[in-house]
């Protein structure tokens, strides 16, 4: 067979395999039975309806809102420094730093969460929000200072050194020169970093308390309870809203670039 | 009937706009043909269409009476040096060059001795256990080549293969690649868009602009005699003014130049009173501080040195022109001067420029 | 003199992330390390480590957990492989396109991905319900709380590693290389083994690396698709940890989770430095 028959084929399945559920849960949020099944039985918008009603889906909602952005703008701010340094000088140190920096991406998050909770929150008493902050902007670190560092260093040394020849200070030059040319690694940055704040579940898992619950771990507490398509409703919703986002991001700073 | 013919190809890479139209090339055995234009006129194309990357349109390839135009690329037999050299960067040297052999199942023995072979040919003893890394631009060249030619190919292509090179080197390898050439015999098409690498190195050149031919003919042909005012100035004419023809003898075309006249040598299809574009050399006309004849007063306006040559910058009535004096220092500076057409400097082509 | 400033300069962008991140994220780590080699009783010994390794559901669990991942990862590669050719091979435009389908997995809410799969794979999902209208079961076959549901939930959220790693490696093999191979007399699928394969294997290692660690760590797939029937690590972790509230049996677990993790790491930066 031709190579690009071949080739055509396999790639429709592998594309199927990984959008087609999210085709198959929005289908399935339209039914009107009360248990889930496929095809859905009737049509109905009932279960969004649901999804607008149910407190703790509310509140779990601004609560994800509060502790993603929150975390992405402290990870960014804390991040881009070290990236800065990172790229641009030589160091002493600077491997260990380097590995320090991206062990919250390579240890796993379930382990971050509990370590966090046994060592930090049992022993503390910061409030609840308070915790997931920082649990979550100690996960973001790691994206942040890559995505970032690599930006820099498609940056043009001399255009830094050019603006400090022309008298500008290094910190001038850092937020009037370098700044805006990596603008669009800093946005890349942020949206990873928000989305994976929104979507966490292991770090979060540990860190939820007594009345403040992200988005996700709310979803899997009503799972435990209810087999109606109201998880599929609010998934559906989920799933158009990221859609949109990948594809505004990737149209606007092509977003997979960065990821 | 000839060694390789393509028979009124059409080729695109997009529906509705062909990169080749109707486009016939005749290669004859042995022969080295060099298909010379400008970046975009299709000629890569025209390579990649012979090699069976591309699949043609329209038309036929035919190479010793057979027919190649629906033959997969690897089961032609076609030699091809990539303007990248395209090494494999995970084999050696002798890797790289062996490639071909192996897949034609060639046995051991004879894979060494034939890669060895050619290895000396191209001056690379030694260099065998080399990765492509390791080598320099010009090593990675005779490497790339080695590998195309140690398959025995019925043909062989090469795509812009020196132009990766530093100046120097260039020169040296066009004597040499035309050395080898001669000396195993093969047909050859040589891609370019540098006019001096065509004219010495080819048998025959053929003027690609726009996916069709604008002039085939030797070098001799194209350097004196260009076709159009597109070769005119691909073949270094780069001075031209628009005039018209005063009168028409049998020897001579007189020219009106400014307020004055030029005469230069009869050119066929000139008529008089016809609007015309008249071309010269930078290097083929004179400075003179005197009025002569045939000569348009002007005045320098600027003048570079280039070591064994001066370039100046002459403004006339007909425009600005450059220049070029072989003298060993600079002998007018910014003033009046005359520009003077010798013999058969100045060739006339039909219409006019924009 | 230039260098104490620019000692100073380096400092003080990197001291406060640093502080931040050795308080709250290496020290409890470092905690729990150390806590794995210490008894009830406050001896220093490997005792907990044996232990778990010699409790047979233990060993069991991880020992599926580590056949589920190299499972996921070899499914990783032999789908994302084609895939990634495709896509470095397309057009600019194309390819992002593409790309920016295959992220897609990864930047949705887990738990929504997940659920995705009990429509799909549930007692009344697509495929049992598929297959009764077609007559071939009269009862719903169970599909979910198995290790395959597992292993088609982790790969759909982890072949896009695979694909992004394996995209960027071919990214940088010159198109033309293939084309000298084809020229010199390979078919295409020679082509693609002795050119495309070996200068991607760079990408193809990092992929494994990154597909199988994410799985062997996955929490939200193993518990929705695995459930309490079908543990993983992360999962028993949890069971362990907020569930039965038994801490120290829970610290054993995550060490065990790291240490496998951190191990292959070492090992990668070892064997092809280059890589990471």
């Amino acid at each position: 067979m031709k190579k690009s028959t071949v080739l055509l084929i396999f790639i429709i399945l592998v594309y199927t395999f990984l959008i087609g559920p999210f085709l198959i849960i929005f289908l399935a949020s339209f039914g009107s039975q009360e248990l889930m099944t496929f095809p859905p039985k009737g049509f109905s918008l009932k279960w969004f309806h649901k999804v607008f009603t149910v407190i703790m889906f509310r509140d779990a909602f601004w609560s994800s809102l509060k502790i993603a952005l929150g975390s992405t703008f402290s990870a960014l701010i804390l991040g881009t420094p070290v990236a800065y340094a990172l790229v641009r000088f030589k160091f002493p140190g600077q491997n260990l730093i380097e590995v320090i920096f991206s062990s919250p991406a390579i240890i796993p998050g379930l382990v971050i969460g509990f370590a966090m909770l046994r060592f930090f929150v049992l022993l503390s008493n910061f409030p609840v929000l308070i915790g997931l902050y920082i649990g979550h902007t100690a996960i973001l670190l790691p994206y942040t200072v890559r995505v970032i560092s690599s930006s820099l260093r498609n940056f043009d040394v001399s255009i830094e050194e050019a603006a400090v020849s022309l008298g500008a200070s290094r910190l001038r030059s850092f937020f009037i020169v370098i700044l805006p040319s990596i603008k669009t690694g800093i946005v890349a940055s942020f949206i990873l970093a928000f989305i994976t704040s929104f979507n966490n579940v292991p770090v979060s898992l540990f860190l939820t308390g007594p009345g403040v619950g992200t988005l996700p771990i709310q979803m899997l507490v009503y799972m435990e309870y209810y087999f109606d398509p109201t998880i599929a409703a609010l998934s559906s919703i989920l799933i158009v809203f990221t859609v949109l986002i990948v594809q505004g991001a990737e149209r606007v700073i092509g977003i997979s670039r960065y990821v | 009937m000839s060694y390789l013919e393509l028979r009124n190809i059409e080729a695109w890479y997009q529906k509705g706009k062909p990169v080749l139209k109707d486009f016939s090339l005749f290669l004859e055995k042995g022969e080295l043909l060099s298909i010379l234009g400008p970046s975009g006129c299709g000629k890569t194309t025209t390579l990649r269409t012979i090699a069976g990357f591309m699949a043609p349109a329209a038309g036929s390839i035919i190479i010793n009476g057979k027919d190649y135009t629906g033959k997969p690329p690897n089961k032609r037999n076609i030699g091809l040096v990539f303007q990248s050299y395209a090494l494999f960067p995970h084999f050696t040297v002798f890797n790289n060059i062996a490639f071909g052999l192996r897949m034609r199942k060639t046995p051991g023995e004879v894979i060494k001795k034939k890669v060895y072979n050619l290895i000396e040919m191209v001056g690379l003893s030694g260099l065998d256990a080399r990765l492509p890394g390791q080598l320099s631009g010009g090593q990675r060249q005779r490497v790339a080549l080695a590998r195309a030619i140690v398959i025995e190919p019925n043909l062989l292509l090469l795509d812009e293969p020196l132009s990766n090179l530093d100046a120097r080197l260039r020169i040296n390898m066009r004597t040499e690649l035309r050395r080898l050439q001669k000396k195993i015999g093969i047909s050859m098409i040589y891609v370019t868009h540098d006019q001096a690498e065509a004219l010495s190195l080819s048998d025959r050149i053929i003027v690609l602009r726009n996916g069709r031919i604008e002039q085939e003919g030797t070098p001799e042909e194209i350097y004196s005699h260009p076709a159009s005012p597109f070769v005119a100035n691909f073949m270094g004419f780069e001075n031209s003014f628009n005039t018209e023809v005063i009168s028409v003898g049998t020897k001579n075309i007189v020219l009106k130049a400014g307020s004055g006249l030029v005469k230069t040598e009869y050119s066929a299809g000139i008529a008089r009173a016809d609007k015309v574009s008249a071309f010269f050399r930078p290097d083929e006309v004179t400075l003179s501080a005197k009025k002569t004849d045939n000569a348009v007063p002007g005045i320098v306006k600027a003048v570079t040195f280039q070591g064994s040559s001066t370039q100046y910058f002459v403004e006339t009535e007909l425009g600005e022109f450059s220049v070029i004096i072989y003298e060993k220092r600079p002998s007018f500076s910014t003033q009046p001067v005359y520009l003077e057409f010798p013999e058969g400097s100045i060739i006339v082509k039909k219409g006019r420029l924009e | 003199m230039r260098q104490i400033k620019q000692r100073r300069i380096v400092l003080s962008l990197i001291i406060p992330a640093l502080i931040f991140i050795l308080i709250f994220f290496l020290l409890p780590l470092f905690f729990i390390f150390i806590e794995s080699f210490y008894t009830k009783t406050g001896r220093l010994s490997l005792s907990r480590y044996i232990q778990f390794f010699t409790n047979k559901r233990n060993l069991f669990i991880y020992l599926r957990t580590i056949k589920l991942g190299i499972i996921v990862t070899l499914f990783a590669v032999i789908l994302g492989y084609p895939t990634a050719y495709v896509i470095s091979h397309a057009k600019e435009g194309k390819r992002s396109l593409l790309m920016s389908v295959v992220i897609l997995p990864l930047m949705t809410n887990p738990v929504a991905r997940t659920y995705a799969w009990l429509i799909i794979l549930g007692r009344f999902g697509l495929i049992n319900q598929s297959l009764k209208a077609l007559g071939f079961i009269n009862k719903p076959l169970r599909l979910i709380y198995t290790e395959n549901a597992i292993v088609v939930g982790l790969l759909q959220l982890f072949l896009p590693l695979m694909i992004i790693s394996l995209v960027s490696a071919m990214e940088n093999i010159p198109d033309d290389l293939e084309e000298a191979a084809r020229s010199l007399g390979s078919g295409w699928l020679r082509s693609i083994l002795l050119v495309t394969f070996p200068l991607s294997s760079d990408g193809l290692i990092l992929g494994a690396t990154l597909v199988f660690t994410g799985s062997i760590t996955a929490y939200v797939t193993p518990a929705i698709l695995g459930g309490t029937r079908v543990l993983t690590l992360s999962t028993l972790l949890h069971q362990k940890s907020l569930v039965l509230m038994d801490w120290s049996g829970a610290t054993i677990v995550a060490v065990v989770m790291v240490l496998t993790t951190l191990i292959l790491y070492i090992l990668l930066r070892k064997l092809r430095p280059n890589v990471i």
